[in-house]
Parts: C-alpha cells; sequence; structure tokens
C-alpha cells in the first residue's frame, strides 16, 4: 500500500496530504497533466474517472465523472462522483494550484459545500518524486467540515446523487 | 453491521435536503435556538421544527430547553469523529495513490 500522510493544521486552516510516488517526476507530471494519465489514476480503486473537460493551464478548467465500477461497495455502485478543478497557476514539473469543487455533471461548481484551493508541489528524491497537497479553506470551520462531511468521496458522490433526486 | 447501515440512511436521507445540510453545517459551529434558524430561512417554525425532527431522528442532531427557548446543537456520536474521517480520507489518498505508483512504474 502506498505511504500517504495526512496532517491537519486547523489553525493556518489547511490539510496537507505527503507521497512519496515511486517514480520519476517527469512521469508523475504527466499522469496529472495528460487527460489520458489522469484518468487512470485520479479515481479511487474501484472508481474509474471520465474527464469532460481538460485543460491543465492557468485559467483552465478539470471537470471529471469518477464512477463507482466495483459491485462490492454496496450502495456506491454506479454512482458517479462530479469534481471541478479551476487551475490558477501551473510551473510545470514544480507545481499547480487550483481550486477544488464539489460539482455536477454540467460542470457547475457546488456553492454549499466547501471549497479549497489546493496546490501541488513535486520534488524528485532519488528516482521517486515527493508529491505534497496542501488544501487551502477559506477558514478553520470549513476544514472540520470537510473532514466531517464531505472529504470522503464516496460521501460525495451519495449527496450529489441525492442533489440530483431532489433537484 | 445492518443497525449501522440503517443509520447510514437515514442520515442520507436527512442530508439530502440543502436547507437541513446548511442547518448541520451552522449548528456544527455552535448550538442555536430553534427561533434563530426558522427566522434565517425565511420559513414558519414549523417548518423548520419538521426539519428538526428529521435531523433527530438521524441522531444528526439534540435538542433541549433552555426555559422557554429550544437550543440545537450537533450530535457529536451521529457522525464518525473528526479523525475517523481523517483515517477514511487517509485511505482514499492511499487507495488513489497505488494506482498512481502503478502507473508511472
Amino acid at each position: 500500500m502506498a505511504d500517504v500522510k495526512v496532517t491537519k493544521d486547523l489553525e493556518n486552516k489547511k490539510l496537507v496530504i505527503e507521497h512519496l510516488a515511486n517514480g520519476p517526476l517527469e512521469k508523475v507530471w504527466r499522469a496529472y497533466s495528460e487527460k489520458d494519465m489522469f484518468e487512470k489514476w485520479w479515481g479511487p480503486e474501484g472508481w474509474e474517472t471520465t474527464a469532460k473537460e481538460f485543460s491543465l493551464i492557468p485559467g483552465g478548467r478539470v471537470h471529471y465523472g469518477m464512477k463507482c465500477v466495483d459491485e462490492n461497495q454496496g450502495e456506491w455502485f454506479g454512482q458517479i462522483s462530479w469534481g471541478l478543478m479551476e487551475v490558477e497557476a501551473v510551473e510545470p514539473q514544480k507545481r499547480f494550484t487550483y481550486k477544488d469543487f464539489f460539482s455536477d455533471e454540467n460542470g457547475t461548481p457546488n456553492r454549499n459545500m466547501p471549497i479549497m484551493t489546493v496546490t501541488n508541489e513535486f520534488s524528485e528524491e532519488d528516482g521517486k518524486t515527493k508529491i505534497v497537497s496542501t488544501c487551502l479553506a477559506d477558514s478553520a470551520e470549513q476544514i472540520e467540515e470537510l473532514v466531517k462531511m464531505g472529504m470522503v468521496e464516496g460521501f460525495s458522490s451519495q449527496l450529489n446523487k441525492l442533489d440530483a433526486l431532489i433537484s | 453491521m445492518v443497525e449501522y447501515q440503517l443509520q447510514l440512511d437515514s442520515i442520507f436521507a436527512s442530508l439530502a435536503d440543502p436547507t437541513r445540510r446548511d442547518i448541520l453545517s451552522r449548528v456544527s459551529r455552535g448550538e442555536l435556538s430553534v427561533g434563530e434558524l426558522a427566522a434565517s430561512y425565511n420559513v414558519s417554525f414549523a417548518a423548520v421544527s419538521k426539519h428538526l425532527k428529521v435531523m433527530e431522528r438521524a441522531k444528526l442532531i439534540v435538542k433541549r430547553k433552555e426555559g422557554k427557548k429550544q437550543l440545537v446543537s450537533l450530535a457529536p456520536e451521529a457522525l464518525m469523529t473528526a479523525d475517523e474521517y481523517l483515517e477514511q480520507y487517509r485511505r482514499m489518498w492511499q487507495s488513489r495513490y497505488d494506482k498512481l505508483d502503478a502507473l508511472i512504474k
């Protein structure tokens, strides 16, 4: 299993996710910046990702749906969770920053759900690549809210489905 | 497990409504009276009470009386603890990065 460290820093309104990826920086960057590569890994186990929009440039958007294709995941099976990144800054092979939204299938951001500004930073160490994702919220409460209410993808996909049902 | 499932179902059903999600998010920041909640949604006291009843059944909130006021707060046992959520979140990233590692080998 991948070694992943998640730290919560409420004082500074941020969450930090760290991972040492088992491959060179150039390939890791491609996995984030090329649609075909991105779609192969972005969904967690049992979830398939399809990007409807994919433009990892400043001002660009990445709009994607993750579908649960694993029958063993019970109620999640068949559900699609939509996400949207609004890309703000990109320094190839170094870092990129985006606003992370829950969205619907038309790419409309859901502003009732917490919104995070995420910066991904990459650095190579002995053929491996360190990835540090810093998720910054507007308020410490939002971090708590995210942690409590929506960060688990399955949970958010459930809410999205319910949103669709009731709208 | 079945009981856990039932509770999850009622939590999700309870959160299906945007007003209830908003109520939950507001009371998670601190205790509020039913009157305060009703005023902010421009709906009747009875309508808010109805929402609160659904949320109480899902064990998302708890109510207590203080004089004439009814105060609403987040039920701490309803949702997983923040650490448990954080652990699930970590696992989600772990499963994602497993796939990334396989892809870039």
